[in-house]
């Protein structure tokens, strides 16, 4: 601390986020005693996260994965409505005005799960690309899923997302051919900010590539549990 | 718009450092935010004078500083500043860089 004549200063030097990362190491300590593998879902609203997730509680239950769901949304438990139908365990988080989830989101709604033998812990966050970005909430990784309708530039626009995901998932591909997307140039700007990024295409509604991420969080799931 | 979070997560953690008796009333707050945290400073700062807060933080203001985005290549080793969302290296060009600042979010210092 410096003192002057009518003036003091002081070094705090701490991140602004601090409460919520000291949340976040406490959710993932737990992760890591449980043997879970926690995924962050990030997308624009509409770009098929839930239709993602509904897709995908058959094929999890067959490969022996046993497996939960919180699903973020403002206001409604819309999500969670359509996810519950498929059979899946799942929890709704509501943020009211909150446009992302945050660790302690997290840290209340898990108390509602049994963690014994739970393999994987899906997280469906609120749609945006910006602000759940920067919310650590004690996740493994962050997938990303960008949609053709979206246009191929949305790597260049919101580029924190693409730089912190682990996985890009390249959705409704089915598109591709009746809109004005360059399936090159997005690969070009994924990569332009994050060159080492994974990238799976596919189209939940339909179908296709969903066998392709089923394969890479498996390969994820063993990971998490050698360690 | 995070910014609320956020300044909320702010004067939390400036209530703390107020709190010793030594410090007066705060002029001024330093923070320092990455490009790539999308932080609009208007936004926070308008969040900042609504929050409720302790009578040493009533008239301080904040002053944000918007850190560049800098990577370093793992190719030919240099660092270069990321001009726009395309993370080459200024050099080589290379896409094999690691970004090493532009995702800050930090609270410096204060000053009264």
């Amino acid at each position: 601390m410096v003192i002057g004549a009518h003036m003091a200063f002081k070094v705090i030097k701490k991140s602004i986020l601090k409460s919520n990362d000291n949340t976040a190491c406490v959710i993932r300590e737990s992760m890591k005693k449980s043997k879970t593998l926690m995924i962050n879902i990030i997308s624009s609203p509409g770009a098929g996260k839930t239709t993602l997730i509904e897709k995908i509680p058959p094929i999890l239950k067959d490969a022996g994965i046993r497996f939960a769901v919180l699903t973020g949304d403002c206001f409604t438990s819309n999500d969670a409505t359509r996810i519950d139908k498929t059979g899946a365990e799942v929890v709704q988080i509501n943020t009211g005005n909150s446009c992302h989830i945050d660790a302690e989101f997290i840290r209340s709604a898990i108390s509602e799960i049994n963690f014994d033998g739970l393999d994987l812990l899906i997280v469906e966050n609120v749609g945006n690309l910006i602000c759940p970005a920067a919310f650590d909430i004690g996740e493994d990784c962050k997938i990303v899923i960008l949609s053709v309708p979206e246009g191929d530039d949305k790597p260049k626009k919101y580029p924190l997302i693409f730089t912190e995901s682990e996985l890009v998932l390249l959705n409704k591909v089915d598109l591709l051919g009746y809109l004005p997307f360059d399936r090159d140039e997005c690969v070009k700007n994924i990569k332009g900010v994050n060159s080492k990024v994974p990238i799976i295409e596919l189209s939940s509604l339909k179908g296709d590539g969903i066998d392709a991420f089923i394969g890479w969080l498996i390969n994820r799931i063993k990971i998490k549990k050698e360690r | 718009m995070h910014e609320l979070m956020i300044t909320k997560n702010l004067v939390s953690l400036l209530e703390d450092a107020v709190s010793p008796s030594d410090v007066g009333m705060v002029k001024t707050v330093y923070l320092e935010v990455g490009r790539l945290r999308y932080l609009v400073p208007e936004i926070m700062t308008a969040c900042f004078t609504q929050i409720k807060k302790s009578d040493k933080l009533k008239q301080a203001k904040l002053n944000l500083k918007v850190l560049p985005v800098k990577l370093r290549c793992s190719d030919c080793g240099k660092e270069s500043e990321a001009l726009e969302n395309s993370f080459l290296c200024g050099s080589c060009q290379s896409l094999n860089v690691d970004i090493i600042s532009g995702k800050e979010f930090i609270l410096k210092s204060i000053e009264w």
